[in-house]
């Protein structure tokens, strides 16, 4: 049980971590910053 | 704003509907009943195993397609799918991704209903099983009965109106105008609303079970650790001797990855529908996997510790054993009649149920209203006045076959068992094999806030999962098929049930085709960035 509830607790506090440090995510009309791979895929 | 523009508000939202079209029923009532069937604390091995190997590379396969379809302005599957599978025919195979929501909702809103009934029930005192605890059992059925009316066909619409069509009424047009309403204004706002009450109602009844004193019947006491032990303590499975040999036993498996299927709303087409409405560039792989991790918490971290050990302490382990249903709605009652101030946490219990039902189910609706939409051309009120003309006689269907719930249990078996790993294979398929692994994962990495490695898609989701997903299906016929053909040879409703999944398959591909024939070989919006995606142009 321990452990079960320690991966899940831990896989959601990592992701909404991530998502939360990133501006403009629970803000409307705020974009978030173009990332490194922009261009990947382009022109294919 | 046309549909093809329209979008989600903000990240947050996005992965909140998704997560919210995912937390449903199964997670409080379905999960803990499978995991203390099939091995107590052993079963979350076959279980973590099925959300890595299956569930996250279908979910990144499925928010993957939903981008790269929601970038050529396409938002339903079909279309999608034909765009990214190279060649027309993958439309007519996507009619699946109208056929399974659809079905799903044709029950789905009616059990909605019954979590409506009872919240208010409880929120009025309406729910009282009387002083005498040898009578709970009686009285917890005839409650179930008098909303469902399982015990004869066509009983809700003897006499007057029942009560239970007033509920049924009420959810239907709370769907429908949430969906009228559109994807940001209407899903996106109710998730975001709506997430944060479910998680505070589901903690409200977590520690009120936690802090529950022993209880003691014929001499014996029950504590909540003894019911936690139940849930989570790894046990054998049927005669074995050991449980450890829980492991070796394929029906486990089996109950792992279609629970996790079920769960992660994979398979119906729900989630590439959404993710079409990501702004461009936007991350798929982060949000994917927070998704998906959110409705782990509900299912383990809240599902794993409120139902069944609230259940086995006041029952013991009859109590605690019954399936989705009998635990949800004859059990539960029981248990809240036992409990101090059960009629405060009965409500909340229900109200949350009630939310986490109707997030799901406007996920349900809102795949086939953007196909409508797209394949006829039409507004946004044509298209969800003939849904809803359709879901409602379904519906009708449903509720006047009641009897043993034989009508909901049939669609339930073909959509959400047996629909899903199939639709889940061949998104897999299509997405890995015809479009091409290293695109999508090219497709992945625009934007992507986590990096998964390039043999996940290349390796993973082009051979391990679908061959997975195969060896499923495969033991799923050899272990189900036999009983389920004969069954229906008796005829009866599960054939009138099956009549109705044939009736709306045709529609459907009725309807594609006529979509394919509008559209043509090219898909609106194709032409610029499917050159870009690498699509071939058989579409």
């Amino acid at each position: 049980m321990c452990v079960s509830l320690g991966f899940v607790s831990a896989l959601v506090g990592f992701c909404f971590y991530r998502v939360l440090a990133r501006p403009g995510a629970g803000g409307p009309g705020r974009e978030p910053p173009d990332t490194a791979h922009r261009d990947v895929g382009a022109g294919r | 704003m046309s549909r093809s523009q329209e979008r989600w508000g903000t990240r947050i939202g996005v992965i909140l509907a998704v997560a919210g079209s995912a937390v449903g029923l199964g997670n409080f009532l379905r999960f803990p009943a499978q995991a203390a069937q099939n091995g107590g604390g052993l079963f979350m091995i076959p279980y973590f195993c099925a959300l890595l190997l299956l569930g996250l590379p279908i979910c990144w396969a499925e928010w993957t397609m939903g981008k790269a379809g929601g970038g050529l302005g396409l938002h339903s599957t079909p279309a999608i799918l034909g765009q990214l599978g190279g060649h027309r025919v993958w439309r007519y195979v996507g009619a699946l991704s109208l056929l399974m929501p659809t079905i799903v909702y044709l029950y789905y809103v009616i059990v909605e209903s019954w979590c409506l009934a009872y919240a208010w029930s409880y929120l009025g005192g309406a729910i009282d099983l009387g002083p005498d605890p040898a009578q709970y059992v009686r009285r917890s059925a005839e409650v179930f009965t008098a909303f469902s009316g399982d015990d004869a066909d066509g009983l809700v619409f003897r006499g007057s109106v029942h009560i239970s069509v007033y509920f049924w009424l009420i959810t239907v047009l709370a769907n429908f105008a949430l969906i009228y309403r559109g994807v940001s204004r209407g899903i996106e706002r109710f998730c975001n609303l709506a997430m944060p009450i479910m998680i505070l109602c589901a903690l409200c009844v977590l520690a009120r079970v936690l802090t529950l004193p022993p209880f003691q019947e014929g001499g014996q006491t029950r504590t909540i650790q003894d019911g936690l032990g139940f849930m989570w303590n790894p046990k054998p499975v049927g005669e074995a001797a050991s449980a450890w040999v829980a492991l070796a036993n394929p029906r486990v498996w089996l109950a792992a990855a279609g629970q996790i299927f079920f769960t992660l709303s994979v398979g119906f087409g729900v989630i590439v529908n959404y993710a079409s409405y990501l702004k461009p560039r936007e991350d798929v792989v982060l949000s994917a996997t927070t998704a998906s991790a959110t409705n782990e918490f509900f299912e383990v971290c809240l599902g794993g510790l409120i139902t069944i050990p609230a259940a086995y302490l006041f029952l013991g382990m009859a109590g605690a054993s019954k399936g989705t249903f009998g635990l949800g709605f004859n059990t539960l009652p029981i248990v809240f009649q036992y409990m101090p101030a059960g009629r405060l946490f009965g409500f909340l219990w229900f109200f949350m149920l009630f939310l986490a039902a109707i997030t799901s189910s406007l996920s349900l609706l809102q795949p086939v209203i953007a196909f409508l939409e797209e394949a006829l051309d039409i507004g946004r009120r044509a298209s969800v006045t003939i849904l809803g003309a359709i879901t409602v006689a379904g519906n009708l269907f449903v509720i006047y076959y009641s009897r043993g719930l034989a009508a909901l249990d049939t669609l339930d078996f073909w959509a959400a068992q047996v629909g899903i790993l199939v639709f889940g294979t061949i998104e897999v398929i299509v997405l890995s094999w015809a479009f091409g692994a290293a695109r999508a994962h090219q497709l992945a990495l625009e934007g992507a806030e986590l990096h998964p490695p390039r043999w996940m898609y290349t390796v993973l989701m082009r051979f391990v999962t679908p061959a997975l997903l195969l060896a499923v299906l495969v033991a799923w016929c050899y272990f189900n098929a036999g009983d389920y053909a004969r069954m229906l040879r008796r005829g009866g409703v599960p054939a009138l049930a099956i009549a109705v999944i044939g009736i709306l398959l045709v529609l459907y591909l009725i309807l594609v085709y006529r979509a394919d024939r509008r559209w043509g070989r090219a898909q609106p919006r194709a032409a610029g960035r499917g050159a870009m995606l690498g699509a071939e142009g058989g579409t």
